[in-house]
């Protein structure tokens, strides 16, 4: 992670980057919870609730789940069965970061499996201009949160590749590198 | 290649990439992309099938619960809730023999009923009353058994993420979930007392601190007065009402009652000046990182299961299973079975997304109610967070620990009478599936 300054500023520009999503994320979960429940009072207090929040929540889980999914496979919290492969890492450390590496790669492929068929989805979206709710009472566009799919799969795709980087020259300079926390 | 044989292939490939370390929801959703690639000959049917699991398929008003549900449980884990219950259950039951174990069992049981995920349970727990028990004389490996056994309690007494998961990919209703699961969780709890008091009086020197000078230490202690109980009860009650009231008084969906919850949480976690603002980002975070890893592990095997579907092998294993006459009995042993086993290696989480696509489908020439068969599923899958090698709940409490004199090996072997009695509990509801579904 150290080798040159022009990547060092590089990988810390991205991890900037990766850590501004799942703050926002972060906020949107918080903001969602408000929302519910200023709507439940609304209700219950002037039977008045507000329009759309269902459509809102609905939009919102996709949004919430791939803006902090960049972090979340960054800090290691991807579910997995870590038992035999730390063994693995442990006794036959180049084993190990071949199949670290391979692991990871096989994760940033998988998000250019969905990004392949998100990109389509959010051009038909925004050309079309899909909208969620119903019209005259509320109505809010598709392609914002398409937009957002897309963006993190990229970004979870880089933090796969960094993933790859990382065990790859671990296994050139043959030293030991710790599971939690890399991709 | 038959279609069946590729879906088994792919099942046996995926539980191999699993097992040495894949990520779970990669190797399940990678996999499966894979085989439909095969099976329908073509890109087009996998790229479509993975978009609408990922993007329209997350756009579903029930999915709301799990977030908010996480956060409410996050919530309560930072503001002691889990202490005040405990001192509470100390104080009531300090005549009872073995009374800090049974006070264990009942403040999980209540913080279960606030919380939905036992592994908040878990660490809150090791810290609360382990060393309290310790305190009062008990064997060390007792003292994290009965933490460890009673953590499950987290995972099936309402509301609870893993009932909400197996609602979500079964198209139950979560309320009817959570009604089912409360009868068989507060067996469970029982079952633990009963087993507790009995060690106490049979195998005291097992428990520990069952002796004349432990017994004077423990009635040394300060008495609590009615306002203190009242205060450090007050809070658990409301949150019971507002939730699971809200709920079955009808005046919420389980998502509304998500979120009422937290926002309940973050109320009393205030009142207590247990939040800062450093706090609340670090749980909101912690929530964001919970539910993209929840989240993504449902997309991933939403894919699996429409792979399962077009490989025809669910039908398959039916259309044996109806062959091999076997009774609806010995069906269920052997996948209880399965999933102690698979609880060896993977969390339940993990477990149920692989386990009920492939196994619901088969059931159904049995005519068996899926609300009773989810029941099972959880507390089958519950079993292997308490046995080696990959006992999840039992990791938690040693990195929570901190105390290199209990080895990991005393949590498992303190924990494995525990996992015995889940064991037992889940026979007595397979036998009477009415005990599940009497409040239904």
């Amino acid at each position: 992670m150290t080798s040159g300054s022009n990547k060092g500023v590089l990988t810390q520009g991205f991890a900037a980057w990766v850590s501004g999503l799942n703050g926002v994320g972060t906020l949107w979960i918080f903001l969602i919870m408000l929302l519910m429940n200023v709507d439940i009072l609304m209700r219950f207090l002037f039977s008045a609730p507000i329009d759309g929040v269902t459509e809102i929540v609905e939009l919102s889980i996709a949004g919430i789940v791939f803006l902090q999914l960049g972090d979340a496979v960054r800090a290691g919290r991807l579910t997995r069965s870590d038992g035999l492969y730390n063994k693995i890492v442990a006794s036959r450390p180049r084993l190990g970061h071949i199949l670290g590496s391979f692991y990871a790669l096989c994760g940033a492929v998988f998000f250019i499996a969905i990004l392949f068929g998100a990109v389509p989805t959010l051009i038909e979206a925004y050309e079309r201009n899909y909208y969620a709710g119903n019209e005259g009472i509320f109505t809010f566009p598709i392609w914002p949160i398409r937009l957002i799919l897309c963006v993190s799969c990229v970004t979870v795709v880089g933090v796969f590749l960094m993933g790859v980087c990382r065990y790859l020259s671990a296994l050139r300079a043959g030293e030991q590198i710790n599971v939690k926390g890399t991709a | 290649m038959t279609g069946m044989e590729i879906g088994l292939f792919s099942v046996l490939l995926i539980l191999i990439l699993i097992y040495s370390g894949m990520h779970v929801p990669v190797a399940l959703g990678l996999v499966s992309f894979v085989s439909v690639w095969y099976l329908r000959d073509g890109l087009e049917a996998p790229v479509y099938l993975l978009t609408i699991a990922a993007s329209s398929g997350l756009e579903n008003y029930i999915y709301g619960v799990i977030p908010l549900f996480v956060l409410m449980g996050l919530l309560v884990s930072r503001c002691e809730l889990g202490r005040d219950i405990y001192e509470v259950f100390n104080y009531l039951l300090r005549h009872v023999k073995g009374g800090l174990g049974v006070a264990t069992v009942a403040a999980n049981t209540a913080f279960a009923s606030i919380t939905g995920v036992s592994i908040a349970s878990a660490s809150v727990f090791t810290r609360v009353s382990v060393p309290e028990m310790l305190r009062f004389g008990y064997k060390p490996r007792f003292a994290v058994g009965v933490v460890a056994g009673s953590s499950v309690l987290g995972m099936l007494i309402p509301p609870s993420v893993i009932l909400i998961i197996y609602a979500i990919i079964t198209e139950l209703s979560v309320a009817d979930m959570f009604k089912a699961a409360v009868i068989p969780g507060l067996i469970l709890a029982v079952a633990y007392v009963i087993a507790i008091v009995s060690m106490a009086v049979f195998f005291p020197n097992y428990i520990g601190g069952q002796d004349a000078k432990s017994q004077a230490f423990a009635n040394s202690q300060k008495a609590l007065s009615i306002a203190q109980i009242f205060t450090k009860v007050a809070p658990f009650v409301t949150l019971i009402v507002l939730v699971l009231g809200g709920i079955y008084g009808g005046l919420f969906t389980p998502t509304e009652a998500g979120a009422v919850g937290a926002m309940g949480a973050l109320i009393i976690s205030l009142i207590k000046r247990k939040l800062s603002r450093s706090v609340l980002w670090e749980v909101l975070s912690e929530t964001g990182h919970i539910v993209a890893s929840i989240l993504l592990l449902i997309v991933a095997a939403t894919m699996y299961s429409r792979m399962l579907a077009i490989s025809g092998l669910p039908a398959e294993l039916g259309a044996w299973i109806a062959n091999a006459d076997m009774s609806l009995a010995s069906i269920l042993t052997i996948y209880v079975i399965i999933l102690i086993i698979m609880g060896t290696i993977l969390d339940t989480t993990s477990i149920i997304l692989i386990m009920v696509p492939l196994f619901l489908p088969a059931m159904a020439p049995y005519d068996i109610n899926f609300i009773w068969f989810g029941i099972i599923t959880v507390f089958g899958a519950e079993i292997g967070l308490l046995t080696p090698p990959l006992g999840i709940s039992c990791y938690v409490i040693k990195t929570t620990l901190d105390d290199d004199s209990i080895s990991l090996y005393d949590i498992f072997a303190g924990a494995f009478p525990f996992a015995i009695i889940i064991l037992l509990v889940l026979i007595l509801l397979i036998v009477f599936p009415e005990i599940s579904l009497v409040l239904l």
